[in-house]
């Protein structure tokens, strides 16, 4: 592998798409430099554009999907207008693994608020993002933890923090969850979002929990999950499929999990070895690309935010309603992504990208009405479609027609 | 020059096959067989007021303003009626053609859409295969999700399922030059890896679909027209899948929403009666194709039995569910147990299950169903 083709690799694994201009600063500067410059963003990264403010109490249904709606939006553009992707790749991970869905959240506020959270501790010790997530009102409220008490503790958030937030399947007993729950009681949020803990509802006894036993708090739990050698297995995994997304080697897995353990699980190490690698550049290309991740790399390769409101309901047709994931496990990624109709919505995706491009792009590009120049293909889709997979006359077409059949062909679904 | 059945068993050529996968069934022919189109009614459809205990004290109490008087009732037995938008329904029911089933649903009842989907979609197996990809998987079909998205009933996780979302297979509008030339870049496309040779399968799916259905959208004419609304969209698209001579067995419409949680005399009304001219038209139309049909209507979960404060109901727990078509014994099966509601809720008394054995020894016989439920 070239150098280059190394970098243009780093750049699609670490964002969204490579743009000509990205590409030319980064082959200048190197493949470490940019590996350095691009964790240097990402821990400086603050979104240019605050979260929709949503009324309080929302008392009516159409004004909280308004302000849902509203929500999407905003994200849609803030992943778009970035100037850190990996940091708002890193927002949808944890949007994935602490998979919150609005449906059951009284202020769509708490959710924009969790996805600030993410953004800003996302990319730094787990140990801290896991507590805040302790205390974090959307979560809480999701599973049912807003009003647990210590009579009849509610085993959910106990159970998804053991299986889904930390160690994984089989790594736990039933006993384990009971006990847990226990310590996740006692909690309330209030109208306005806040989480004090309730003396009377909450439970005050010894607990045992895996190998820590007395009277414990649920934030010593969480550091103690945080750095878990299954906790670390897991996470690593994770992280290592979302970026390199090809086998990980069981010497490299120890390495990573071992950093994990003795940084508190810090994000910007982890993914700064695994990016610094040499099996980063394993295997095929197969990392598929979610439908949103498909849609801001399209966008950020032409230079667009344009999103509107229909977008919004479209995204459920393409089955990543952002906000609210179809379950506590969030989407099923990799190849699920791929089946009949989500090609039908790539497509939808494609058009609805070209069809708002203003006239001014293509006087820009200095493309003019026909036919398409294949030098204007490749740069602006950042060498991600192959010459050999565009019609061998692409070149005949109307430059939009041109620029359709090269978002939506099949190079552009996997990174 | 490959014709597209030549190509799609020249793709099957080296793999290793297994009943669901799409692209084998696509290839195969069932001209004839029996046919199981399951509809959901998305949003939780309120039982009480689709078919009416309108005698019961408790029915008129917890209603005051939403219960459904005697008048305009479609009768069904001494106790029981059918909301009046749903006439057609009556008609089939009166021939002896539909078995209604009140109080169905599952005992763990819960009241989140999704969850309870989920579980009904799966048959109780979180995760796991959809049990329409169940059945077809015994069957040697491949089930079709029509939809707004592809249904957790279809799904598999070792074929793509294979669904329609929105209004047509592949959208370019106006433009078949390019529609070609987009299919034969995939099926050109040299793919090297997995995630690869599963996206050239499922192109080769879509453009199956698209050729099918747009030829037939373009041929005959139909007998009844459908509607332009969702439920009209729905049942045409399953209708015309089926009349392209498209080999499955089992579909799946998803339609709605039944959601009322506000002003839901009128907006239940409207969505009843819509369903009901659709259905109706689906199954005149496939009539002359001479494949027998059994529709299997349900809902993730009923209403509350009490009204809320806007003119709606809330999510609630037991629902109806009702199976139509030529080879179905008529009747009502399971009730309303009104004296003794659950948290508010009506409780199940028929499990979700048997609706589905049911449903499917209705379309193809006690002895596939027994496999099953």
């Amino acid at each position: 592998m070239r150098e280059t083709d190394k970098i243009d690799h780093l750049l699609r694994r670490t964002g969204f798409g490579a743009t000509p201009q990205e590409r030319k600063r980064a082959h200048h500067l190197g493949y470490k430099k940019t590996v350095r410059e691009i964790l240097q963003k990402a821990n400086d990264y603050q979104p240019a554009e605050s979260p929709p403010s949503t009324p309080l109490p929302p008392i009516v249904l159409p004004a909280t999907l308004l302000s849902f709606g509203q929500g999407v939006l905003w994200w849609l553009r803030t992943l778009t207008n970035s100037t850190s992707p990996l940091n708002e790749r890193l927002t949808l991970f944890w949007h994935r693994h602490f998979a919150t869905s609005g449906s059951k959240v009284f202020n769509p506020g708490w959710m924009f608020e969790q996805n600030q959270t993410f953004r800003r501790y996302g990319n730094g010790a787990f140990a801290d993002l896991l507590k805040k997530m302790m205390a974090d009102p959307a979560l809480l409220s999701w599973l049912d933890a807003d009003n647990n008490s210590a009579e009849n503790p509610n085993e959910n958030f106990a159970r998804e923090l053991l299986e889904l937030f930390t160690l994984g399947i089989g790594q736990y007993s039933e006993k384990d969850v009971k006990e847990l729950a226990k310590l996740t009681t006692g909690r309330r949020v209030t109208r306005t979002g806040k989480t004090p803990e309730d003396p009377h509802g909450c439970y005050s006894g010894p607990v045992r929990v895996l190998e820590k036993k007395g009277q414990l708090k649920l934030l010593d739990m969480a550091e103690y999950l945080a750095v878990h050698p299954a906790t670390a297995e897991r996470t690593v995994a994770h992280l290592w499929a979302d970026l390199a997304a090809c086998p990980l080697p069981a010497a490299e897995a120890r390495r990573l999990e071992e950093l994990w353990r003795e940084t508190r699980g810090n994000i910007t190490l982890v993914i700064r070895e695994i990016l610094l690698s040499k099996h980063f550049f394993d295997g095929p290309r197969e990392r598929v690309l979610s439908p949103v991740e498909y849609w801001v790399t399209c966008s950020r390769l032409l230079g667009t935010a344009d999103y509107k409101f229909d977008d919004v309901p479209f995204l459920k047709q393409a089955g990543e309603q952002l906000f609210f994931p179809p379950s506590v496990k969030g989407w099923d990624m990799g190849e699920a992504l791929i089946h009949p109709a989500a090609l039908q919505t790539r497509l939808e995706i494609a058009q609805r990208t070209v069809s708002r491009l203003p006239e001014s792009h293509w006087i820009l590009q200095g493309v003019g009405t026909s036919p398409c120049p294949r030098r204007y293909l490749s740069q602006v889709t950042g060498g991600q479609v192959r010459p050999q997979t565009l019609p061998p006359n692409i070149g005949d077409f109307q430059p939009r027609e041109a620029l359709l059949l090269a978002l939506a062909s099949p190079d552009f679904w996997t990174v | 020059m490959f014709t597209r059945r030549q190509f799609i068993k020249g793709l099957l050529a080296g793999m290793a096959l297994s009943a669901l996968n799409p692209l084998e069934v696509l290839a195969a022919d069932n001209t004839g067989k029996p046919i199981l189109v399951a509809v959901h009614l998305t949003g939780g459809n309120d039982a009480l007021n689709t078919l009416v205990p309108f005698k019961e004290a408790a029915y008129k109490r917890s209603r005051p303003n939403l219960a459904i008087g005697a008048k305009g009732l479609l009768t069904v037995d001494k106790d029981l009626a059918l909301h009046p938008g749903l006439n057609r329904l009556h008609e089939r029911y009166q021939q002896g053609r539909v078995l209604l089933i009140p109080g169905v649903g599952r005992e763990d009842h819960d009241r989140s859409h999704f969850r309870s989907s989920d579980i009904w979609h799966g048959a109780g197996n979180p995760g796991g295969d959809g049990w329409l990809a169940n059945l077809g998987l015994r069957m040697n079909t491949t089930p079709v999700s029509i939809g707004p998205s592809v249904s957790r009933a279809v799904a598999c996780p070792d074929h793509p399922p294979v669904g329609l979302v929105g209004e047509k297979p592949a959208h370019f509008p106006a433009q078949k030059k390019l529609q070609q030339v987009w299919f034969d870049m995939y099926r050109n496309w040299q793919a090297d890896h997995s995630a690869g040779r599963r996206l050239k399968r499922s192109a080769a799916v879509v453009e199956e679909l698209t050729t099918r259905l747009e030829s037939q959208m373009a041929g005959a004419r139909l007998l009844y027209s459908f509607s332009d609304d969702e439920f009209g969209k729905r049942f045409e698209m399953a209708y015309r899948l089926i009349a392209s001579g498209f080999p499955a067995q089992l579909l799946h419409l998803s339609m709605g929403s039944f959601d009322t949680h506000s002003d839901q005399l009128e907006n239940h009304a409207k969505q009843l009666s819509r369903f009901d001219a659709a259905a109706h038209a689906f199954l005149e139309n496939l009539k002359s194709l001479g494949r027998p049909t059994t529709i299997m209507v349900y809902s993730e979960f009923g209403r509350r039995v009490a009204e809320n404060f806007s003119g709606g109901t809330d999510h609630g727990a037991g629902g109806l569910a009702w199976i139509m078509g030529e080879n179905v014994k008529g009747g009502i099966h399971g009730h309303y147990q009104l004296e003794d509601l659950r948290d508010g809720d009506l409780p199940t008394v028929v499990n979700y299950r048997t609706l589905y054995g049911k449903a499917v020894a209705a379309s193809f016989g006690e002895q596939k169903s027994l496999a099953l439920f």
